[in-house]
């Protein structure tokens, strides 16, 4: 841990604070059974990770501001990919459009940990979020995050495309129990020339439980 | 010294005192006047017209009674000498004997001794009415009125009025005024009736504006006056005014939950767009791994989480479906709840109008406290 407190558990504390004047308080936690592929310089790694998160969001009215977090660490795979500890942090302040569609900014950031450095991406861009009803308290929801600002430093590497999906459903009990299970999808394609370029790829099912408070 | 004088000289004096000529005069009058009547009974009319004269002469000292008398039989004496043909003077001689006393009356004894006796009379009569029998002395009794009041009436609201029955002992002017019971200067109605006999004040329970009168508590009072001035009062009687209580409907209570058909209708099945939802998710589930890049992809194996998140968001879907519900808006169910309620507004303002009809028309009770 480095001693440094996790992004998710500073988040939660900021929930909590604000929690007093929000209308609903929504704290889970999540595991990503990421699979992370590389293509750089031709070849193709691929190795998984069970990186494990949590989510915190506060609702006003319409406005919602989330704060979402994972951390594990990838297993070496090759001289390219050598043992990596990453950790995930996105912000993301939603207005909801519709009862089904929410949007907004987000900003994310993705730490890089290896014996040869640090590296960090700080992507900024847009999210589009469909919760649609199905009875019963089953949700089907979507998410798209595009990222039309993203670098990697200190290289200073750009992204392009750099987005984040996902889908899934989720159950959300009278009581505000709540679990979802879903499939994400992390895209980044590094600039480059074609033989240089670099492509990174996270996906995986995302489940996670948690409760959703409301006054 | 003196010496008295014989008895032989006092009857000799007493004699000359009896035979002077004031009371021969006296004592003729009389005389002259029953000889008269004995000449006329003796058909000597005109001795006894002389003798009457005689004895009716100024100097003569007959008594009223005896100059009366002779007037009379001097009015008959004339007619019976003159044959009838002296009734002027008969009437005269009767018209002189009634001025000493307006109340005589001819006798019959006297009237028959000659026929033209009674009409003569009655002529003088004409000149010398009777007189006017003295009035009785009347008592003076002290001016009082009889009240009679309803003690506990009740009266209809139209055309109810409220009767004050008032007996004086003699004519008079009776007054009777209504006001408050508290506030005696604010007349709310007042009657002025001459009443002989009996009368009877009929107050409608109305004030000067004429609306009734609210419930509470109000004076009568009543003055008389009669014809010599004399007041009776004011006498003052308080009389307590309600409206009886009427028998109004209650008011319907307000419906309940239950009478009310439920206007959203709750369907044991969720909308067919469940099924279309879960299939979407599970499509997207299934297809969201080929929006990696393919060149990094290729060769790699299908990703098989993807695959079981789709089948579990379609198996959502078909759940979602078969245990949802669905909330239905009834506009024919609202339609009736509306009619419903327009028809129990309805009843309720009949029965509030019936009821302010019955509060209106209730009997007003009037009651005399003192």
């Amino acid at each position: 841990m480095s001693g440094r407190i996790p992004a998710t558990l500073s988040f939660m504390l900021v929930a909590a604070a604000t929690g007093a004047w929000a209308q609903t308080l929504e704290l889970s936690g999540a595991v990503f059974n990421a699979q992370h592929r590389l293509l750089y310089q031709g070849s193709t790694s691929e190795r998984s990770a069970v990186m494990i998160g949590g989510h915190g969001a506060v609702t006003l009215g319409r406005i919602g501001l989330s704060l979402s977090g994972f951390q594990g660490s990838l297993g070496e795979a090759g001289p390219a990919s050598p043992e990596t500890k990453v950790r995930i942090t996105s912000v993301v302040l939603t207005i909801r459009t519709t009862p089904w569609l929410s949007l907004g900014p987000e900003a994310e950031a993705r730490r890089f940990e290896a014996d040869a450095g640090v590296t960090t991406w700080v992507m900024l861009g847009a999210t589009a979020r469909l919760s649609l009803a199905m009875g019963g308290g089953l949700r089907g929801f979507g998410e798209v995050s595009l990222f039309p600002v993203a670098e990697a430093k200190p290289v200073g590497e750009t992204m392009s495309p750099a987005f984040r999906a996902a889908v899934g459903i989720s159950f959300s009990s009278p009581s505000g129990f709540e679990a979802r299970i879903g499939y994400r999808l992390d895209r980044f394609d590094f600039s480059g020339s074609a033989t240089a370029s670099r492509l990174e790829q996270f996906r995986g099912l995302v489940a996670g439980v948690g409760w959703r408070l409301r006054r | 010294m003196r010496r008295a004088l014989p008895p032989i000289l006092v009857a000799i004096a007493a004699l000359c005192v009896a035979m002077s000529p004031a009371a021969a005069q006296q004592t003729g009058a009389s005389r002259l006047i029953a000889e008269a009547r004995q000449a006329i009974e003796d058909f000597d009319a005109e001795s006894a017209y002389r003798l009457l004269q005689r004895a009716l002469d100024q100097g003569s000292d007959a008594t009223q009674a005896e100059r009366l008398r002779g007037l009379i039989l001097l009015g008959i004496s004339a007619l019976m000498r003159s044959d009838g043909a002296d009734r002027i003077g008969a009437r005269q001689a009767f018209e002189r004997a009634l001025r000493l006393n307006p109340a005589y009356d001819l006798p019959d004894s006297l009237a028959g001794l000659h026929s033209d006796a009674r009409v003569a009379f009655v002529e003088a009569r004409q000149l010398v009415p009777l007189p006017v029998p003295a009035a009785a002395p009347v008592a003076v009794i002290p001016f009082a009125v009889e009240l009679s009041l309803a003690a506990d009436t009740t009266l209809p609201v139209q055309a109810g009025r409220f009767s004050v029955r008032v007996a004086p002992n003699r004519p008079a002017e009776v007054i009777a005024v209504v006001t408050p019971a508290d506030v005696p200067t604010s007349i709310l109605w007042a009657d002025t009736q001459r009443i002989r006999g009996a009368g009877v004040h009929q107050w409608d329970l109305r004030s000067r504006s004429g609306d009734l009168v609210p419930e509470g508590r109000y004076a009568i009072r009543l003055r008389a006056v009669d014809s010599l001035n004399q007041v009776w009062g004011p006498v003052e009687r308080i009389i307590a005014v309600s409206r009886v209580p009427a028998d109004t409907a209650a008011h319907p209570a307000p419906l309940p939950r239950s009478a009310f058909r439920p206007e959203t209708l709750t369907l044991r099945r969720g909308s067919p767009s469940v099924l279309l939802v879960g299939a979407g998710v599970g499509a997207a589930a299934f297809l969201l791994p080929t929006l990696g890049n393919p060149q990094l992809n290729t060769g790699a194996s299908r990703d098989v989480t993807a695959v079981a998140v789709a089948g579990v968001a379609s198996v959502a879907g078909i759940v979602g479906y078969l245990t949802g519900h669905r909330v239905r808006y009834s506009a024919e169910n609202a339609r009736a709840n509306a009619e419903l309620r327009r028809q129990h507004e309805a009843r309720r303002a009949e029965i509030a109008r019936s009821n302010r009809a019955l509060i209106a028309a209730a009997p007003i009770r009037v009651r005399l406290e003192r």
